[in-house]
């Protein structure tokens, strides 16, 4: 299996939770809000890419809107890759968590 | 806040975004920054947005940049390498390609500098577009001439009597004049002009000030050139010099050289009041007599068509001529334009339309060429688009590699030109230099190398980035559409045989201005200058000359015959005149014994003859003259000419006694001792030198203190056709490198043809067509092209030439056979250039042909 970025996990997260309205602005949105801090178009459409051409992602055009000037939005899908590739890391992530609780990482501080 | 006001960034960054950020051509990426720009307006206010979108650009312009240089200078040093690696592969195109258009980019920017100088005659007068000559317009008789002579007294009344006109100076040259300083002699070239020329022509003073110069009627101002030879390293100023033994002037100023494009030509320029040490007195105030150059200086918001029409009728009030109008016209087209129309502006067009075949024939070579190449470079195209190049790139490294080679042709140009120039200079009799300080030619130069290279470029690289990479690479590919190239060559040939067809015109003109019967003998005649007191001793002098066995006749004369007479008048009057007869009549000055010098033949009556006293008193006319009178028997008739009467006692037959760009005019033959300005000495063809040695002897005799200067009166018509012999031998060379550039460029066409044919040729020959079949073959192709281009070629060449014989009143015909000579000329260089390659072709083993596939 192909161990993901932070960046790319984050992204494809986002893009399964987004579901129908996963393109670039509310991606890029809601990680700021999770993160807390801003990040750049260019730090969105890079992991996009990526994982598109790894075939974790598709994308399709939507209709063109009659705001953003009437240019379509590049709406991203999970394939069957992409989401087992997010189970896989979550199993891992859990795996790895087993046993650990965030208030012991707290008190080493 | 209003919520349904959508907020869109500026134009300008979008369509700066867009342009460096491409996108795949979807944008849908300007759509997301759009809709965040959207939010940020509506929640922090727009110049926050503003400012958050700019920022975003410019964040991303350093790495834009790096790329694009990364990837510029990558392909470009590419393109570099491909290019050279296709010139030295190959080398025979390559030579054909590069030499053929730096050829004609050489010949281009000799002749631009030739016509560059032809246009700037005079222009360097600050006043240039102000300055106008007074020319005259004659109407009395039913054909209106022209002529440029006016009367001494004209300037300083219009200066007078018209606001219009400024300052108006008199101006005239006595060509070779007699100048002595302490015991040397030189003769010079001495101008005469009023004090007013120095606010109206410029000239660059060294020393003196133009002001004051001529306070002094005798005072002159001097050339550096001409002080150096007299003066050597002492100062000019307030130096004398003896003139013509006459009189005295002296050097108030000098000033630099004149220039070569100056219509004004002097050595040294002195008052015009000075003439009358020249001329007859009564001529200063006579408004009759047309006899100098006459320039007004108009004020700068003068319409010339005004004040055209306010001096027309100028002279009618100060004389009874009612018939002779008074015209201004520029000093800047006094060079070009000849006041019978035509004049040399007709060999700027014709040279500069030669510039311009030239270069249209290299060009048609490179395209041509570069074309025929293409499925030589079309598996590397294929390639390149298979890789990702798309049509821009290749439009732009074929362009790119046109204007790269045209540099390279346009640096051997220069260095031909560097190499050829001397000679230019020598052929065309003109000073002329590559001034590189001359911004106009610097930007002629680069207007040639660019429009070359992109003219050249622009078809191959449009032709050859079309092809699809698939068919390209299975090796289904057409090498250009043959009609382009056809029209090409075909055009290419045309303009050829147009500079064929004028070569040989012009030529044939030359040579029949050369052999032409002007009605009189023009060889072996000697004309001796005339100085000091030989006038006086005239017979003892003839007396002398007639005892050597080498010399036939002697007279004396004002003016070479058959090349320009320099004084005519219009104040007759003969027996039988009616009251509205006029006539303008060109008078010579003669001497006993002249038309037998001359070979002249009497129509009616006899020669002056010393036998009758009062021959000297009497006229001898030309036919042209008794015709235009319209008397029946002239012999005996009253004639009298300003005042002085005489007999007509002799009619001679019409000869051409000026150029033949003129036809016959009125002539009059009379004794004048003022005017007689050399002694013509008919000699013996052969011992010429010894001759001439005697006749210096004798003449120095006579007049120790002088030079004894001589010339041969063919001398004279050599100077006369001068310009013609130039344009002939120029268009000569350009006419054969024309052709020679075309030939280069059917050479390579036709091997590029033998090489495609290749297979078919093979398949011929193994079906049994002969060597001979096959050469036939490839040469009828190009045979019918040429062909072609002749039937194109005469038209224009017909009505080029025909204007230009316009010039001349006695002219070659512009018959059949010279079109047909030219075209029977370029099919046989056409035939040579193609048969090389389809020799080689017929005679290749068709084995080899075949197996190519």
């Amino acid at each position: 299996m192909r161990l993901l970025s932070r960046s790319e996990e984050l992204v494809l997260l986002a893009v399964w939770r987004l579901q129908e309205n996963a393109y670039c602005v509310p991606i890029r949105e809601q990680l700021s809000t999770v993160t807390k801090k801003k990040w750049s178009f260019g730090a969105i459409y890079d992991p996009l890419d990526r994982l598109e051409r790894s075939g974790l992602l598709v994308s399709y055009l939507s209709e063109p809107t009659r705001e953003r000037g009437g240019r379509s939005k590049r709406i991203y899908k999970l394939t069957e890759d992409g989401k087992k590739s997010l189970a896989d890391i979550k199993q891992v992530a859990d795996t790895m968590w087993s046993g650990i609780q965030p208030a012991d990482l707290k008190s080493k501080v | 806040m209003n919520n349904k006001k959508w907020n869109r960034p500026p134009r300008f960054a979008q369509w700066l975004l867009k342009y460096i950020f491409p996108d795949q051509g979807e944008y849908t990426s300007l759509g997301d920054f759009e809709e965040v720009y959207n939010q940020i307006a509506v929640q922090e206010g727009v110049i926050k947005a503003r400012v958050w979108f700019w920022a975003e650009l410019i964040k991303s312009l350093p790495g834009f940049f790096k790329n694009q240089i990364c990837w510029s200078l990558t392909m470009f040093k590419n393109y570099l390498k491909i290019t050279l690696r296709n010139i030295t592969k190959y080398k025979g195109y390559s030579f054909i390609n590069i030499f053929g258009l730096a050829i004609g980019i050489a010949v281009c920017i000799l002749i631009l500098l030739w016509v560059l100088d032809e246009l700037s005659y005079d222009k360097f007068n600050v006043n240039a577009n102000e300055l106008y000559h007074v020319s005259i317009e004659d109407h009395r008789t039913d054909k209106v001439t022209r002529f440029w002579n006016t009367p001494i007294p004209l300037g300083p009344v219009l200066e007078k009597e018209f606001p219009g006109i400024i300052h108006a100076t008199r101006y005239d040259t006595r060509p070779r004049t007699m100048v002595k300083f302490r015991e040397k002699i030189f003769n010079e070239r001495l101008g005469f002009a009023d004090p007013s020329i120095f606010k109206m022509f410029t000239f660059t003073f060294i020393k003196g000030n133009p002001d004051r110069v001529f306070a002094d009627p005798y005072s002159a101002v001097i050339t550096e050139e001409m002080a150096g030879k007299i003066f050597g390293d002492e100062d000019p100023i307030d130096q004398n010099l003896r003139i013509n033994n006459k009189f005295n002037i002296t050097i108030t100023g000098v000033i630099k050289n004149i220039p070569h494009n100056s219509q004004l030509r002097f050595n040294f320029l002195t008052q015009f009041t000075a003439i009358k040490e020249f001329i007859n007195e009564t001529r200063m105030k006579n408004w009759r007599n047309f006899s100098i150059d006459t320039f007004v200086l108009l004020h700068k918001n003068a319409r010339i068509n005004d004040v055209n029409k306010k001096i027309e009728g100028f002279l009618q009030k100060k004389s009874t001529n009612k018939k002779v109008k008074l015209f201004l016209r520029p000093v800047i087209d006094m060079h070009l334009y000849s006041l019978e129309g035509g004049g040399r502006i007709i060999y700027v067009y014709i040279f500069s339309l030669i510039a311009l075949f030239v270069l249209i024939i290299a060009c048609i070579n490179f395209i041509n060429l570069s074309t025929a190449r293409a499925g030589i470079r079309a598996m590397e195209l294929g390639l390149r688009k298979v890789v990702g190049a798309n049509r821009r790139q290749i439009i732009e490294q074929f362009l790119g590699e046109s204007i790269f080679l045209s540099f390279i042709a346009l640096s051997v140009a220069l260095l031909l030109v560097e190499l050829f120039l001397p000679a230019f200079v020598v052929l065309s009799g003109k000073p002329l230099s590559m001034d590189l300080l001359n911004g106009k030619i610097i930007l002629a130069l680069i207007g040639i190398f660019i429009t070359t290279g992109a003219a050249a470029g622009i078809y191959p690289a449009l032709f050859l980035s079309s092809f699809k990479p698939a068919k390209v690479l299975k090796g289904e590919i057409k090498s250009g559409s043959s009609w382009l190239r056809k029209v090409l060559v075909v055009t290419q040939f045309s303009l050829s045989n147009i500079l064929i067809i004028c070569t040989i015109v012009i030529s044939n003109q030359v040579e029949y201005l050369n052999n032409k019967q002007l009605g009189f003998d023009r060889d072996n005649l000697v004309y001796i200058r005339i100085n000091g007191d030989m006038v006086n001793n005239y017979e003892s002098i003839r007396g002398e000359f007639l005892q050597n066995r080498g010399i036939k006749n002697v007279t004396m004369t004002s003016d070479p015959l058959g090349i320009y007479i320099s004084a005519s008048t219009s104040t007759l009057d003969w027996e039988g005149k009616n009251r509205n007869d006029s006539m303008n009549i060109k008078i010579i000055s003669v001497n006993y014994d002249f038309t037998k010098t001359f070979n002249l033949e009497m129509v009616e009556g006899r020669d002056f003859s010393r036998k009758f006293p009062t021959d000297s008193s009497n006229y001898i006319v030309n036919k042209e003259a008794i015709k235009r009178m319209g008397i029946k028997s002239p012999i005996g008739k009253r004639f009298t000419m300003s005042g002085m009467e005489g007999t007509i006692i002799g009619v001679v037959k019409d000869f051409n006694f000026e150029s033949l760009y003129n036809e016959v005019e009125p002539l009059l033959f009379f004794f004048y001792p003022d005017w007689y300005s050399d002694i013509v000495v008919k000699i013996e063809p052969d011992n010429i030198s010894n001759t001439i040695d005697f006749l210096k002897r004798t003449v120095k005799k006579f007049t120790p203190a002088f030079p004894f200067e001589y010339r041969f009166l063919n001398d004279y018509f050599e100077n006369q056709y001068r310009s013609e012999k130039r344009m002939k031998k120029l268009i000569n060379y350009f006419a054969i490198l024309a052709i020679f550039i075309s030939c280069l460029g059917l050479l390579g066409l036709a091997s590029f043809t033998a090489q495609r044919r290749t297979k078919e040729i093979g398949l011929r020959k193994v079906l049994g067509a002969s060597g001979p079949n096959i050469t036939l073959l490839l040469s009828k192709e190009f045979t019918r092209w040429v062909l072609l281009a002749n039937l194109v070629a005469w038209p224009v060449a017909y009505l080029t030439m025909n204007e230009w014989l316009q010039n001349f009143a006695y002219r070659t015909t512009l018959g059949l056979d010279i079109f047909i000579f030219s075209a029977v000329i370029t099919l046989i260089i056409a035939l040579l250039t193609v048969s090389y390659q389809s020799i080689k072709a017929s005679i290749t083993n068709p084995v080899e042909a075949l197996k190519y596939e």
